[in-house]
């Protein structure tokens, strides 16, 4: 969530820029160059991928910025273009680009519930790549502003101009689609342990 | 294990609840606690929470450096296609700029110039962009016979207003 200090503190930067100051530019870029890494992160799963849609974001917020009619905006608005950046960037890669990760036997990955709760073991990220590429993008991108940048629903419905109920509805049913395809994995909330990668999922 | 289909209280609200914005949390709270189909369903969702979630990243100061190489990069990049662009244009200004010289210069020089046509009129038809019509038979577009010594500025100041339409 965003302070009002940081609002305030963007809409100044913002204005020191359009004003002349490029240093205000730069300030803003370190302010949120790794919020926009992790955002874009949450889309691809891919450390450089993140960082290149991360670059071309501040880019294109850098080229555009006199269109932006709210200066205090400038976080949600930097966002929206690191989404959209992020939306292309799946779009160019295509649904099956993951093939050789999925096919990495799961036998293998990290059964330890923290690696899974922070989605740091390969074959797991490969699929979870996957599973996110191919939720619609109506729903994938209301629930990655929630689970990546913990946005409220407010936010979200406010950035992709969309009703908060809807994006709340949306949300929830990402989650629910979510669910079947780790279940298909044998990743449930039931069993021996939620987060746990059985071999049985991985035979699927 | 799905949610009882006897049980169609929490839904979507359930989210809300996993995500601290329920309205009605301190009832899904006492609901929760008698009803285990909603409790998985719960757990279910905070799973799936868990597994998308993403550590927060490292500052990193060098992105700002290669933002900025990047940025220069492109400005450098694109004041040379400027650079290129005006060397393309320089032969075409060039030649408006002869043609309207030497419009002002027949114009000073030759008595009986038309003052029914201002000077920005004179240029333009030296560029040739206005289509010249109902002018006396085949005649070339004014500019063309200007530039081509065919006709004085004293022919050229026969053409009435009507004569230039603009396209």
């Amino acid at each position: 969530m965003t302070t009002a200090r940081e609002r305030d503190d963007d809409a100044t930067l913002v204005q020191r820029f359009r004003a002349g100051d490029p240093a205000a530019f730069s300030e803003l870029v370190e302010r949120y160059e790794a919020r926009a890494r992790r955002l874009a992160y949450g889309f691809l799963r891919d450390q450089q991928g993140a960082e290149d849609v991360a670059q071309d974001s501040f880019l294109q917020a850098y080229r555009r910025i006199r269109s932006l009619k709210q200066p205090s905006s400038f976080r949600s608005w930097l966002f929206s273009i690191v989404v959209n950046r992020a939306r292309d960037e799946l779009r160019h890669r295509g649904r099956f680009e993951e093939v050789e990760d999925l096919e990495v036997p799961l036998r293998e990955a990290s059964t330890a519930p923290d690696e899974l709760q922070t989605a740091e073991s390969r074959e797991l990220r490969g699929y979870l790549r996957r599973f996110i590429a191919d939720l619609p993008v109506k729903y994938r991108e209301p629930l990655l502003l929630k689970e990546v940048e913990g946005m409220t629903y407010a936010e979200i419905a406010d950035l992709l101009e969309i009703p908060m109920g809807t994006a709340q509805i949306r949300i929830h049913r990402a989650r629910l689609r979510l669910r079947d395809r780790l279940q298909t994995l044998g990743i449930s909330a039931s069993g021996a342990g939620a987060g746990a990668v059985t071999d049985e999922g991985a035979r699927r | 294990m799905k949610l009882d289909p006897t049980c169609d209280r929490c839904d979507h609200r359930l989210s809300a609840y996993l995500d601290g914005e329920a309205s009605d949390a301190a009832a899904l709270d006492s609901h929760l606690h008698s009803c285990p189909a909603c409790r998985h369903a719960l757990a279910e969702l905070e799973q799936c929470s868990r597994v998308l979630a993403v550590a927060p990243q490292p500052a990193d100061p060098s992105f700002v450096a290669r933002f900025r190489q990047r940025l220069e990069a492109l400005e450098t990049e694109r004041a040379e296609r400027w650079r290129l662009l005006a060397i393309r244009l320089m032969p075409l200004a060039a030649i408006a700029l002869v043609a309207a010289l030497a419009l002002t210069a027949l114009e000073s020089g030759g008595p009986g110039g038309d003052e029914s046509f201002t000077a920005l009129e004179r240029t333009v038809l030296a560029v040739g962009s206005p289509l010249v019509t109902e002018s006396t038979a085949d005649e070339a577009p004014a500019s063309e016979l200007l530039l081509a010594g065919a006709v004085d500025s004293r022919s050229i100041g026969g053409l009435r207003r009507a004569d230039v339409r603009w396209p």
